[in-house]
């Protein structure tokens, strides 16, 4: 059963504390994500498509398993849904992925090199101040404190991470601007064909795009994907996602605001504003939005950041009384939905049950193409070290099966 | 002012009225603010006043500790008085109780990851609260050696840098005669 699942069956039956223990339990709990043990050694060339999060730690482990491979990706920069922006503010801001929603020796396991002895900066992510907007009325709720906590990068972002640590020691076998238009699996050995007509070779390939482009079959498959994948990609729901990001003179907003019934906006976490300076070494005033699914629908159909941004900013002033107007300095806008090669925000929500639609997706076929990503981990979907545990269960998968 | 009114139960909550039928007892149990923090505490508690037919009055000192999970520490003290409503020659009463905690509070704000070892290495901050709160609860006054006790309490965070904040928790445990009967 997914987090939302539970909370939502939880509240159903009138049981509100077990979605503040989720809240808790998933934060504090340490999840260790181990290397795959492996046993025989690969001759064969991969070729990963995607630079995202999962692919990206999938090079990273199929270079420390010295296994030939490339990465292939469509867009002109490498991150997928991780971006960051160094020069809005005095500290870099996560335009995608942002918290570290487990215990940050995540960090170590993703990287699992002891001769990486290097430090990196945490902030202890438990916003003090939060209020709600629920019908014209901004009420505090300051004890949210005492039930959530997650984490965050205090001086570089998860762009940053895997820009430090990852990236370098795979930079040369990642291929930009490359967008995979056609998989060819019904050869001995997979062909790749791209958007210029360039055709490459593998034995094996791991699809780590996101769940969007394959259910908008932006890639053909020769041959088709069974019917059993295919259902099950289309069960997964991924909605619009956006952020922005406003810097004021003055700061007039909490930690942390959420919208509509408290019990609700903390159940959905489908749209929050916060202080996107909680915790790092900021003299700037940065407030932040988070807005997936409908949410986020609200803001990316006006279609320009002209458009959104003056959205945004009436209803910040109807919120604050008409200080986000009077104080704004300037703004940043990531419509993830409008990105060609993401097109939403993450996987939310299954149709069926979520162990059932993601085992469908990850079963390699032909013991030649392999899936991974966000959407394909059970008990960390829509995270970054999920993207990665789900990279490094697909490497498992592809290196124990050959 | 919170200093104040907090001295005040602590003295109101130290002093025994009246010469004492009933044998003091001594709770222990488990402690959870907000229901999911963890904790526990131990309190002593004795006979403020003599009873009134059903009408019982007490007072307790409580010592304990909880924690929010990667997050923080805190110990506290917590005088109140009580009153219980038990039928005479019944052991099993309903309560209701107010008081004021004094918490210390260490929290972690930031820490050091290192990536070969993935230990952090935290950097903590510490912050007295008070905390005025009020009780309800269920319990079974101890018949020989062994009672039990039910409380859940609602209050104010007061102190600290954020203003104030809701305080709830939910306590059970045991209530132990410290006399046996004759």
């Amino acid at each position: 059963m997914t987090r939302k699942a539970f909370i939502e069956k939880a509240l159903k039956a009138g049981i509100g504390l077990p979605f503040f223990s989720s809240l808790l339990l998933e934060s504090c709990n340490r999840y260790d994500l181990d290397l795959p043990d492996l046993h025989g050694a690969f001759e064969g060339k991969v070729i990963i498509v995607g630079a995202g999060a999962a692919g990206l730690a999938a090079g990273h482990l199929l270079q420390r398993y010295d296994v030939d491979f490339e990465i292939i990706e469509a867009a002109p920069v490498w991150g997928g849904r991780m971006k960051k922006t160094a020069d809005f503010a005095d500290f870099p801001i996560d335009l995608g992925a942002e918290w570290i929603h487990t215990h940050p020796a995540i960090l170590s396991d993703i990287l699992s090199s002891p001769d990486i002895d290097a430090d990196i900066d945490i902030i202890v992510y438990n916003p003090q101040t939060t209020q709600t907007w629920n019908n014209g009325r901004l009420r505090d709720h300051n004890y949210i404190s005492k039930l959530y906590s997650e984490w965050k990068f205090k001086h570089t972002t998860w762009f940053g991470f895997f820009e430090d640590y990852i990236v370098p020691g795979i930079e040369d076998r990642i291929t930009l601007n490359t967008p995979v238009v056609e998989v060819d699996y019904s050869m001995g050995k997979v062909q790749l064909k791209t958007e210029t007509g360039q055709v490459l070779e593998a034995d094996k390939v791991l699809l780590t795009v996101p769940l969007k482009i394959l259910q908008s079959e932006h890639i053909a498959f020769v041959p088709m994907l069974p019917k059993a994948k295919t259902d099950a990609i289309g069960q997964v729901s991924v909605g619009d996602g956006i952020k922005i990001f406003v810097e004021f003179q003055d700061r007039f907003y909490p930690d942390m605001l959420s919208f509509g019934p408290i019990l609700k906006a903390f159940r959905e976490e489908e749209k929050f504003v916060y202080n996107a300076a909680f915790g790092k070494e900021s003299s700037r005033h940065i407030l932040g939005l988070f807005a997936i699914n409908e949410k986020a629908t609200a803001y990316t159909q006006l279609g320009t950041d002209a458009a959104i941004i003056e959205q945004f900013l009436a209803e910040l002033d109807e919120i604050f009384e008409g200080q986000a107007s009077a104080s704004y300095v300037q703004h940043v806008i990531q419509n993830w939905s409008a990105e060609p090669y993401i097109q939403g925000a993450y996987s939310y929500d299954f149709e069926d049950r979520q162990w059932r639609v993601v085992e469908a997706i990850q079963e390699p076929v032909a013991d030649r193409l392999f899936f991974a990503g966000e959407a394909l981990s059970i008990d960390h979907q829509a995270t970054v070290h999920g993207a990665c545990a789900s990279a490094f269960d697909a490497v498992a998968r592809m290196l124990k099966e050959s | 002012m919170q200093a104040r009114y907090f001295l005040l139960l602590m003295i109101l909550a130290g002093t025994t009225l009246q010469a004492q039928e009933q044998p003091p007892e001594l709770h222990i149990g488990y402690f959870a603010p907000f229901g999911v923090q963890i904790g526990g505490s131990v309190a002593y508690t004795d006979v403020l006043k003599q009873p009134i037919g059903a009408h019982q009055w007490w007072w307790r000192a409580q010592a304990g500790y909880f924690a929010q999970p990667n997050v923080s520490d805190a110990v506290f003290l917590h005088p109140e008085v009580e009153y219980r409503r038990c039928r005479p020659g019944q052991y099993f009463y309903a309560s209701s109780s107010i008081g004021s905690s004094l918490a210390y509070t260490l929290s972690k704000q930031e820490g050091t990851l290192n990536l070969a070892s993935g230990t952090i290495d935290y950097q903590k901050e510490g912050s007295l609260y008070i905390i005025p709160r009020i009780s309800l609860g269920i319990g079974v006054a101890p018949r020989k050696r062994l009672g039990g006790y039910l409380r859940a309490s609602y209050g104010q965070q007061l102190g600290g840098d954020n203003g104030r904040q809701a305080f709830f928790s939910a306590a059970a445990g045991l209530a132990i005669s410290m006399h046996s009967k004759p």
